[in-house]
């Protein structure tokens, strides 16, 4: 199996985690901005199991324990619908107004068909390319907005702190997928996981910071705090910046779809070793059929009850199981001498 | 299959709609204008063109669309400068603009009664008279976002430039359409008490004569203990002057600005924020419960 570098790992979770964040549907309060601090640090604790395992200890559990391959593979199915529903919902009436939203919808789909049929090592290496864009873009985004910031908006014991960390959790959608990258990973997961959720963490506080100070009330009435944000800030007077994040918006949509119908490919491949080129392409189908037949409250829900399951229980009773093996064959080899 | 590979992008240019739509099909609108009297008119005066018609309609876009078939190209408002109001519109189209039809942040809004303003317009004097003003420390700085912030707050008001003779002026326009223009005193009071920049030469009337004097950056703290609201002005200027002739006067700007202020059922500075950073009720405060210190330094 093909391996991934660290960088391409963080690259292409940091930008599927960075498209959850722009669909935040509401802000909550500035206690939202601690809540998320308290869920980043709660799922950099979960971590903790997963990354002290060992190479390729998905793989094997997989081939081991089947049933659990197909929990995995709902759980990543249910993502790429909320993914698809975020778009369904958010894309339309902010962003892409003039294509309609049939149309736009097509189109990203075909995108996303073609990528994902380039496999999740082909993501993983343009990722990085996505990635600089990105910056630019957060980079505008924050020129534009510097001038609006009043700092006697934030409220520092303010509400939403219990929602935002719920929102925060829901958001997490591509950390299972940290797991099985983690697998193929050369060296250096642990930095690649943790700088993931930290800048995450960083990305959704400026954020919410922004549209706070920046936005104020205007971010409450009109919902979807970064496409509000993005229609505040122009920071140029003679060119609007609308495109750059039409570009970004619909290429963070795409790297978020390839992960997800590539990691399910991924597990595919696992539990049956024949490489079909359109597992992930037909997954991408499966994932456009689910959004549109589960609401998406649902599906938030199903997201944040699998994942503790999926990136931490799991994780860690394999660690123990580990562990114990470890120790009965320390005393194996004590008994024979 | 690799000829096929180049063919894609080729495609992919022809995808964004540079193929299809050229400049002189767009029209870019410098000022769009609105009255509500019955059905919404709408006045767009693009770039360098003669004095425009208003067009009527029942909604935003079905204004843009008459507009359109008028012109004959495709409005965009995207790079508009200004934006011309009167009390029978008030703010309440202007969100649909920047949200929905990409109308900047960054426009101007200005009171004025469309059909005159659009009669005989010199948009371009209009909008740099306007940022002079604010550079230069006459004026309070306003735009569409800060407008709209404004006037979804609890009080619902916004400070708006109105055209005057020699520089503008400033109102408070009201959700009903009413409006009450400021004073003098009460436009300095304003400025020094909004978010502000600094950078410019005022003028001051000492008793020794008029003397110039750069301002070189303020700063504003604002605060709330015990109900009180606290605003603490900082200034610094280049030139050496007797100061506390100054910071009186600036301090007796202030008060006129915040009585005004009050007096019209208006909030402009910020009141609502400091309420909620302390979860307070939202409700009008008494003039003696605010101070107002200033420091030049």
């Amino acid at each position: 199996m093909s391996k991934i570098h660290s960088h391409q790992i963080f690259a292409i979770l940091i930008l599927s985690g960075a498209w959850s964040v722009i669909c935040i549907p509401e802000p909550h309060g500035c206690g939202q901005i601690w809540g998320t601090v308290a869920a980043c640090l709660i799922e950099m604790l979960c971590c903790l199991p997963m990354l002290a395992l060992r190479e390729n200890a998905f793989r094997n559990l997989m081939q081991s324990q089947k049933w659990l391959g197909l929990i995995y593979m709902i759980y990543f199915l249910l993502c790429g619908a909320h993914g698809f529903s975020q778009l369904w919902e958010a894309a339309p009436q902010q962003l892409l107004p003039a294509s309609g939203k049939m149309t736009a919808a097509v189109l990203i789909v075909l995108t996303c068909i073609y990528t994902s049929s380039a496999g999740l090592r082909a993501a993983a290496r343009c990722a990085p390319l996505v990635m600089s864009l990105f910056l630019i873009s957060v980079l505008v985004l924050i020129l534009g907005a510097w001038k609006r910031i009043d700092i006697s908006r934030i409220a520092l014991q303010g509400n939403g702190f219990w929602p935002g960390m719920k929102q925060y959790f829901a958001l997490s959608g591509e950390l299972g997928a940290a797991w099985i990258l983690c697998d193929r990973a050369r060296n250096g997961r642990k930095s690649a996981v943790y700088s993931y959720l930290l800048a995450k963490a960083i990305f959704c506080i400026l954020i919410l910071f922004l549209s706070i100070t920046a936005g104020g009330r205007l971010i409450s009435l009109n919902g979807y705090p970064f496409f509000t944000l993005t229609a505040l800030s122009q920071p140029l007077q003679g060119q609007r910046a609308d495109a750059l994040y039409i570009l970004v918006f619909v290429m963070l949509y795409v790297m978020y779809t390839t992960l997800q119908s590539g990691i399910t490919e991924s597990i595919t491949e696992m539990l049956y070793p024949i490489r079909e080129k359109w597992t992930a392409p037909a997954s991408l189908l499966l994932m456009v059929l689910l959004a549109w037949s589960i609401n998406q409250t649902l599906l938030t829900d199903l997201i944040i009850l699998l994942l503790p399951v999926l990136i931490f229980v799991i994780p860690l009773m394999l660690r123990i199981h580990e562990f114990s093996a470890h120790v009965r064959r320390k005393e194996q080899s004590h008994e024979a001498f | 299959m690799k000829h096929f590979k180049f063919f894609i992008p080729c495609v992919l240019l022809l995808l964004t709609g540079c193929s299809t739509e050229t400049i002189s099909d767009r029209m870019y609108t410098q000022a769009i204008g609105l009255t509500c009297d019955g059905d919404l008119s709408f006045y767009a005066q693009a770039f360098e063109k003669d004095p425009c018609e208003p067009v009527t309609g029942i909604s935003i876009s079905e204004v843009i669309r008459q507009e359109e078939s008028v012109t004959g190209g495709k409005v965009f408002i995207g790079h508009t400068e200004l934006l011309c109001l009167d009390g029978t519109c008030t703010l309440n189209p202007a969100e649909e603009l920047l949200f929905q039809k990409g109308l900047s942040p960054a426009c101007k809004v200005l009171y004025a009664d469309p059909a005159d303003y659009f009669k005989d317009p010199d948009h371009t004097a209009m909008i740099h008279m306007i940022r002079m003003s604010e550079q230069s420390g006459l004026l309070s700085i306003t735009d569409l976002s800060t407008a709209l912030n404004e006037w979804h707050g609890f009080l619902g008001t916004a400070l708006l430039p109105v055209q005057k003779k020699g520089t503008p002026g400033l109102v408070l326009l009201h959700k009903d359409g009413a409006c009450t223009a400021l004073s003098e005193q009460a436009q300095k009071g304003m400025y020094w008490l909004r978010r502000n920049t600094g950078g410019f030469v005022m003028t001051l009337e000492t008793p020794d004569g008029e003397q110039d004097i750069s301002v070189r950056k303020i700063r504003i703290e604002k605060s709330l203990h015990d109900q009180q609201f606290y605003y603490h002005i900082k200034i610094w200027i280049t030139e050496k002057i007797e100061t506390q002739f100054l910071e009186t006067l600036m301090q007796s700007q202030c008060e006129t600005a915040i009585r005004e202020m009050l007096a019209a059922d208006a909030d402009v500075i910020g009141i609502q924020d400091l309420l909620e950073s302390q979860n307070l009720p939202l409700e009008k405060p008494a003039l003696h419960s605010f101070h107002i210190s200033v420091t030049v330094q």
